[in-house]
């Protein structure tokens, strides 16, 4: 086992950790006094508007701006001749194909080809809003259309056109995973599921901010000074600093509040890097808003993927024994995070399940279509939908009821911590149990009566159930899975702690909250250790790239603040903590270790009298070192700056096994829905999560993003669908055309939790937020008990039209028994 | 190739309206071109925060606010159009000194809020509703909201809020302990 | 998607693919402004079809890929802003009573933003565009 066990740490009283205690964050975003990207009001401010490709795939042939320059504002431009010249291609973490170069990607479309409705051209800039939109539609742009690829299973095809001709092939990346021995098993088993084909949709959370990017360039420093919700600020710098040959210390990336990201504003390095040209270019401060329809070109949409040539091998007792598929991965036009979801799924590889083998083969194709980008469930969401999907269809098929059958399979409590086929470390969890509360909340007994009641009135009831897993903490090594030269490994999250002047405490972490209420939680934690209460702590709003308190791989991605963020933010107050008593020591003649810190005061143990309050320390420390002894001064900064680290070794690149995550977390969906035979309308009548992640810090703060993260999945199963056309046309480019659930197509939620505390963590908490996908596979689940199995639910979209078509009996040949 | 602008490049004329709209109870007054919409006007000019843009379409209703007591988006609406007009802003709703109205505390309390960029344009919706006279149950809140989404909260705390605020006993958040200090 | 419609004219067929050759007299068509030839023939104007929103003026290109008496073939491409739209137009003249009878299909494809928002709407605004253009160029024949 690579992982190694570390002893949870006291956390002090524990006055505050643990307790739902009302956000920091809520008072000034009440008020209307949060500052988001595009609320900062800055002197001279121009605006960046760009002009986009109409074409999924064509060749550029020509571009006059002159009509622009006419636009009274108008203030410049940056043209792709231009962008290429001052720039290396965006890092790419897959390797070249063999004996062909390798993608080129950059911040306006290169090589003189568009590869995707909405790909940025030209980005022009002007003095107001209006004036860089007028500007931007008066650029003329000449295009030869290409054929598009639009489809991932055309783009595997012989004839397919190339959408990067030196790559010589859409496949961006293709591996074979194989553990187990999973052809002994389908040849042993007592039963296989074959299924030719299931399709796992593209959507995106699609915050309601979309992105904004604030470029600064100060010619006297020649600095950078970015502005903008960056969910991976160190990323985001270094993509940006090789990219634009520039010194990764004279980039400074802030963001304040942030309007969601769910992963996908991890993109942000590449508008950002066109922005950031023209300020250097013009001399001007400008900012980029970026409109609801730009998003949902290249916002970041979430993988979709193929699944073909599905089997599941199953014994008469009701035991699986493995699964195999070929995946095809439509990463859209440009890699850019990806490669990486076909690493990252392999966290989950056994989903909730005892499976022992198990065999991949993934490629990551690309398509016509937006980029790809993490999107929160990122990669594991849909390799835990197809198993789940397959557990369903087997208990269906061979006539299992569809809970017993889940019990049996799921990992066990008394297993934990349990190895996967790969070498994961499942940490701890209570699946029985968590299954259990979840048919509680729907009252399943109840339900099934109801479902039996509804027979042939027209309605139907179903019944589903969605396992799944949020790991959580990743060990970056996993990307040497795709390409073994690149250099990562482990991961850390970086916290700093400090005692002002005056004696007040301000915390910094490199964590990026978007919602998250990361300000809320590092107070909590912090308050314990330094004996305060949780109003006397300050936490820095955002992320600010100048304030140490950043790691590489800081940031809000991979449900993992809960031990990364928090665990530095406890090994930076240690050492503040450290450097008072060592003040407190000196002032009070007490050996360091006899101070204890307890309601703003540095006290003597055991001794009432001898005691100094945080101001009186910070006072010394800053105005009268002289006063101290000089080891003391010469150590105490009253500044604790500290990096977690968590505790991972390098996986086996050839077998392709070794821990890849810390912590799971694990989420229990089950609901009940009623569809309209004559409409194939849906309706959830009842909705239940379980979540299990760990030692709570504050149960509000997780109570919510289960919530969240089941709308997004409610809503992604019934309504929300990044359509293309056959000529690579998104069919949903705003919110009238991409629906979002609103409040009223969204049921009540019924929560209840399970602790497992992760034996890997500083407090046992697991990170979690993700949620894994839950809602999708519980609703595809319930809508199949509804249908019966007459007709097969293989997409993870189900519309009113999909639902008639079940109900019909669709893709029921799709699915064979053996 | 001019498209859209061959007006604005040879008209002599400018186009501005001087305008004079009482925004969360002060006179403020302006000078804005034809085009340019209120949600612009009263965020670039006024620095109002309350009011936000998710959407180009009308649908997402982070810029609501009340337009003489009504509830209006302020993204379908023309600056010129609200001279002579009152604009409250969810900078409204709190006391002078910051006290957080009934409502604002209800949304703090029942975790309603994740990123915060719906809350302004829910608040503005919520206290129309509240003040509507209309029946405040779980399915009349749902559709008084529907034309504001959020994505981060799922809406079932914003629902909870909305009722607690009307006085209604609503499941707490979960670890909420009773008498919790707020 | 697919338009189709049909009109009657006082040209003759041959008068109605002569049109192709004088391109100049475009621009006394209502909706077409700004009306230039190209070097290889290909006619630039400025279309502003009336609209339900309003008049929305449009880059126009258009190819005449065949013209004779019994019909005409054109490829239309217009841009608007981040939207596009090309038309590849089939027209077929038979001689009536008195003139010609015009029937037409258009396959138009929507690109950018209009693809979207514009799915719904665009079959009726699209149809009745190219109706009011083909009638009014028709007329001059």
């Amino acid at each position: 086992m690579s992982t190694t066990t570390q002893t949870s740490t006291e956390t002090g009283t524990r006055a505050w950790t643990g307790r739902a205690m009302p956000r920091k964050e809520d008072d000034r975003l009440l008020r209307a006094e949060g500052e988001f990207g595009d609320d900062t009001p800055i002197h001279r401010l121009g605006h960046v508007f760009f002009v986009r490709s109409p074409y999924a795939h064509a060749r550029i042939t020509g571009i006059d701006v002159s009509a622009a320059t006419r636009v009274p504002g108008y203030l410049g431009c940056l043209l792709p001749e231009e962008a290429a010249s001052l720039t290396e291609p965006f890092m790419e973490i897959q390797g070249p194909p063999e004996g062909a170069e390798p993608e080129v990607d950059r911040c306006l479309a290169g090589g003189g080809v568009v590869r995707f409705v909405g790909e940025p051209v030209v980005a022009v800039a002007a003095d107001s809003r209006e004036a860089a939109r007028d500007a931007a539609a008066a650029v003329a742009v000449d295009y030869e259309p290409l054929r598009p690829v639009v489809d991932a299973r055309d783009a595997v095809t012989p004839d397919a056109p190339v959408i990067h001709a030196q790559t010589k092939t859409n496949v961006a990346w293709e591996g074979l995973y194989d553990w187990g021995d999973v052809e002994f098993a389908l040849e042993h088993a007592d039963h296989v599921i074959s299924v030719d084909e299931l399709h796992f949709h593209r959507f995106s959370s699609t915050p309601l901010e979309c992105m904004v990017v604030t470029a600064q360039y100060d010619p006297g420093t020649d600095f950078f000074h970015i502005t903008g919700g960056c969910a991976m600020p160190q990323i985001t710098t270094l993509m940006m600093a090789s990219a634009m040959r520039h010194p990764a210390e004279r980039i400074r990336i802030v963001s304040k509040d942030i309007g969601g990201s769910f992963g996908v504003k991890i993109g942000m390095y590449v508008p950002a890097t066109a922005v950031a040209l023209l300020a250097r270019k013009l001399r001007r401060p400008l900012r980029w808003t970026e409109t609801r329809t730009e998003h949902h070109y290249m916002g970041g949409h979430g993988n979709e993927r193929w699944f073909r040539d599905v089997k599941l091998a199953v014994q008469d007792d009701g035991t699986v024994l493995g699964l195999t598929y070929e995946a095809l991965d439509d990463v859209g036009a440009y890699t850019r995070y990806e490669p990486l979801g076909a690493a990252i799924w392999t966290q989950v590889a056994n989903a909730a399940y005892q499976l022992k083998h198990l065999k991949v083969r993934y490629r990551s194709v690309y398509t016509n279509k937006g980029p790809v980008h993490p999107n929160r469930g990122y990669s594991r969401l849909q390799h835990m939908w197809v198993v789940e999907r397959m557990m369903d269809i087997a208990a269906h098929k061979l006539g299992f009821d569809p809970v017993g059958f889940r019990l049996k399979n799921y990992v066990q409590p008394n297993q934990y911590p349990y190895t996967t086929v790969n070498g994961c470390v499942y940490d701890s969890g209570d699946l029985p149990l968590s299954l259990r509360k979840a048919l509680d909340l729907i009252d399943y007994e109840d339900a099934r009566r109801l479902q039996e009641r509804a027979r042939g009135t027209g309605k139907r009831i179903g019944i589903g159930i969605g396992s799944t897993l949020d790991s959580g903490t990743n060990n970056f090594a996993q990307a040497r899975l795709i390409n073994p030269h690149l250099p990562f490994a482990g991961n850390t999250e970086g916290g700093l702690v400090r005692l002002g002047a005056d004696g007040t405490v301000y915390a910094v972490t490199g964590g990026v909250a978007f919602g998250q209420g990361h300000e809320t939680t590092v107070a909590q934690v912090v308050a314990d250790l330094l004996g305060l209460t949780y109003d006397d702590i300050t936490v820095h709003r955002g992320g600010d790239s100048a304030l140490s308190a950043q790691t590489g791989f800081s940031g809000s991605y991979a449900s993992q603040f809960a031990v990364t963020g928090i665990g530095a933010i406890i090994n930076a107050t240690r050492k503040l903590s450290h450097e008072i008593q060592l003040v407190a020591g000196a002032v009070l003649g007490a050996a360091p270790e006899d101070i204890v810190l307890e309601g703003g005061l540095a006290k003597v143990r055991d001794d009432a009298e001898r005691a100094l309050p945080f101001d009186a320390i910070a006072g010394i420390v800053h105005f009268a070192p002289g006063s101290l002894p000089p080891e003391v001064a010469d150590e105490v900064g009253l500044v604790g700056r500290a990096v977690y680290r968590a505790p991972f070794e390098l996986p086996d690149l050839e077998e392709k096994f070794g821990n890849l995550t810390l912590t799971y977390a694990t989420q229990i969906h089950a609901c009940v829905l009623e569809i309209d035979e004559e409409t194939g309308q849906t309706a959830i009548l009842r909705y239940g999560m379980v979540d299990d992640c760990g030692t709570p810090i504050n149960p509000m703060v997780i109570e919510g993003q289960v919530h969240g993260a089941t709308a997004h999945g409610i809503s992604a199963a019934l309504f929300e669908h990044f359509g293309y056309d056959a000529d690579g046309q998104l069919t949903a480019a705003n919110f009238y055309d991409y629906h979002a659930a609103t409040a009223y197509d969204m049921p009540s939620l019924r929560y209840d939790n399970v602790v497992s505390p992760s034996p890997f963590t500083p407090i046992g908490a697991k990170g979690m937020g993700e949620g894994g996908g839950a809602p999708l596979h519980a609703i595809c689940a319930a809508i199949q008990d509804a249908v019966g199995d007459h007709g097969m639910i293989l997409d993870s979209y189900n519309p009113p039209e999909h639902v008639l078509r079940a109900l019909r009996g669709a893709d029921a040949e799709k699915v064979k028994v053996d | 190739m001019t498209v859209a602008d061959h007006t604005t490049v040879e008209s002599p004329a400018p186009d501005v309206h001087a305008i004079e709209v009482v925004v969360d109870g002060r006179t403020e007054e302006g000078t804005v071109s034809s085009r340019t919409l209120l949600v612009h006007w009263l965020r670039d000019e006024l620095d109002k925060r309350g009011p936000k843009i998710g959407c180009d379409t009308g649908n997402c209703g982070a810029c609501t606010v009340r337009w003489n007591g009504r509830l209006a988006k302020s993204c379908m609406i023309l600056a010129v159009q609200a001279d002579g007009t009152e604009v409250d802003t969810a900078a409204s709703l709190a006391a002078e000194d910051g006290t957080l109205n009934n409502l604002q505390q209800c949304f703090k309390k029942h975790h309603a809020l994740q990123c915060g960029y719906c809350t302004s344009g829910m608040l503005m919706t919520a206290t129309d509703l509240l003040e509507s006279g209309e029946e405040i149950t779980d399915r009349s809140v749902r559709r008084a909201l529907k034309g504001n989404i959020c994505r981060c909260t799922g809406y079932e705390n914003i629902v909870r809020a909305i009722r607690a605020a009307a006085g209604q006993d609503v499941q707490k958040p979960h670890g909420h302990e009773e008498g919790e200090a707020q | 998607m697919r338009l189709t419609g049909e009109f009657t004219t006082a040209g003759s067929g041959a008068a109605l693919a002569a049109l192709a050759g004088r391109t100049d007299e475009l621009k006394a068509v209502a909706t077409l402004d700004e009306v230039t030839t190209d070097a290889d023939g290909a006619v630039r104007a400025l279309f502003t079809p009336a609209t339900p929103f309003g008049p929305l003026p449009l880059r126009t290109r258009i190819r005449t890929e065949r013209a004779d008496a019994s019909g005409a073939v054109l490829a239309v491409h217009a841009v608007r802003a981040q939207h596009a739209v090309d038309v590849r137009i089939e027209l077929a003249f038979t001689a009536g009573e008195s003139g010609s009878r015009v029937t037409w299909s258009a396959e138009l494809a929507l690109r950018g933003p209009a693809a979207s928002v514009g799915q719904r709407v665009a079959r009726e605004v699209a149809n009745r565009a190219i109706a009011e253009v083909l009638r009014g160029a028709a007329a001059l024949a």
